[in-house]
């Protein structure tokens, strides 16, 4: 009798597992995603919420921007108001899991256009382009990335500034970290000589502690595109964003939160 | 995503080799630190000494109510506010015997207070010393009883060596994680991930088993 039932178990565990793999498989029963988000009446972004200026919590626990008023001005003119938003956090490693699993509808979350991502997911025209920067403490040795040479620099998982610094600095020691707080908390208590990131974030550091500089040089350009899933039923919404992405930038809106959130 | 794709695995072996060995070495290491605090620490809990009963009794339960994590970190970001700056593997290895450590002493113990009081009294009238005692007549016995539970922490151990990943030890967790974020294809590192674990773990299981058999003695119950 114990036996049966124990057998009974696993069945039906494996049939649950079954049906629960092969949901997750069929995205083609999908219906059109720019449907479902006028049906729901919102868009689900994933954001970071740990790169200032772009995605990040301030000190009023508000969630503020720059990906976050774009996402803001895109639903305005697709669903006619800037509120008609909910953000997700998504970190470097997450984000294209988030888009992959239907989590989120689009990532606005400072990522690379580049051709390996984009074998896996579908972006949206440009809308800001970074460059790869080093950010070392005020009194470092370190003056380009040649000085990197067996020293440790801090990268994070999941970001183009992983793959290039290996480029750059081949006999670096890479320590990757998850997320940028846990990444910068390592380099101030001493356990790198250098981080390396897009400059618009490591701005955001620097101002927040002003013992680390940024060093001048740009290793890379960095267009950030929206990022959506790779799916035929997201092309009418990839459209729909693209074209507000053009609007928002023909009308100045584009210039008024860059220059809002790097002002210069 | 489509279907399984055993060339990007293939391709990363050469780091999952890597990575698995530092897994191996840490889980090694480890183990060997975690036994020593924890037959130290299950000895001092029966020691006459109160302030050693005592302080030994605060480290486990702070120990073993704490995560993991939270202590990894103290050791990785904490102590170099104090000036005490070690390598992130040494803080790995210590971090992880500290913590099962505790867990062992507690297994040894309730081992040790499982062996009938009859035979500890038995022992000091014959003129055993505490020492004697516990290492002639008691931990014998209690090993026995032990070994199953003890597997099991060291299993565990394994298991947690994973988080090691967060403070940039490039062990076998670190290198699936990176190499999954680089090809995208995370279903296929994960379910390797799964495996190496599973096997790490299936090998502990087999030698504990192969021990107890080895120490049981046939027709014989584990405690009196």
């Amino acid at each position: 009798m114990k036996n049966i039932s124990k057998l009974s178990i696993l069945l039906l565990f494996v049939l649950l597992l079954q049906i629960g793999l092969t949901a997750c498989g069929n995205k083609s029963d999908n219906p059109d995603l720019l449907k479902t988000v006028l049906k729901r009446g919102k868009i689900i972004a994933g954001v970071k919420y740990d790169a200032k200026p772009f995605g990040f919590i301030d000190k009023d626990q508000a969630l503020k921007g720059f990906d976050i008023d774009l996402t803001r001005e895109i639903s305005k003119r697709i669903l006619g108001s800037e509120n008609a938003v909910e953000f997700q956090q998504v970190t470097s490693s997450s984000r294209i899991i988030s888009l992959n699993s239907g989590n989120v509808d689009l990532v606005a979350a400072t990522m690379t256009i580049n051709p390996k991502r984009a074998l896996v997911i579908d972006f949206s025209s440009p809308y800001y382009i970074a460059g790869q920067a080093l950010m070392v403490p005020v009194n470092s040795n370190i003056k380009s990335v040649k000085d990197l040479n067996n020293k440790r620099v801090i990268v994070i998982l999941g970001s183009t500034a992983e793959d290039s610094i290996r480029q750059l600095a081949p006999n670096a020691n890479i320590l990757g970290f998850r997320t940028y707080t846990d990444g910068f908390s390592a380099l101030k208590a001493g356990r790198a000589d250098a981080m390396t990131t897009d400059n618009t974030i490591l701005e955001g550091l620097v101002a927040e502690d002003h013992s680390f500089k940024m060093l001048k040089e740009r290793y890379t350009k960095e267009p950030y595109g929206i990022g959506f899933r790779k799916s035929p039923e997201t092309k009418s919404f990839q459209y729909a964003v693209n074209t507000s992405l053009e609007n928002i930038a023909h009308d100045g809106t584009l210039s008024k939160i860059r220059k809002k959130w790097m002002p210069e | 995503m489509n279907g399984f794709d055993i060339n990007i695995i293939i391709k990363a072996i050469p780091y999952i080799i890597s990575g698995l060995k530092i897994t191996l070495f840490i889980s090694f290491a480890s183990s060997v630190l975690a036994l020593a605090i924890g037959v130290s620490i299950a000895f001092f809990r029966t020691s006459e000494i109160s302030a050693l009963k005592y302080i030994s009794a605060i480290y486990v339960e702070v120990i073993r109510n704490t995560p993991l994590l939270i202590q990894l970190y103290i050791f990785y970001k904490g102590l170099p506010n104090i000036g005490i700056n070690l390598s992130p593997i040494l803080c790995g290895i210590l971090s992880l015997s500290i913590y099962t450590g505790a867990f062992i002493s507690e297994v040894i113990r309730s081992g040790i207070n499982s062996i009938a009081p009859e035979q500890r009294e038995a022992a000091k009238a014959l003129g055993f010393s505490q020492l004697q005692v516990f290492k002639l007549i008691i931990f014998p016995q209690a090993l026995r009883i032990i070994i199953p539970p003890l597997g099991s922490q060291f299993i565990n151990l394994v298991k947690n060596s994973s988080l090691v990943s967060f403070i940039t030890v490039t062990d076998v967790f670190y290198v699936i994680y990176r190499e999954s974020e680089n090809s995208f294809r995370f279903f296929e590192f994960f379910v390797v991930g799964v495996v190496i674990y599973m096997a790490l773990s299936g090998i502990i299981s087999l030698f504990v088993n192969f021990l107890e058999r080895k120490l049981s003695i046939r027709g014989r119950m584990a405690s009196i």
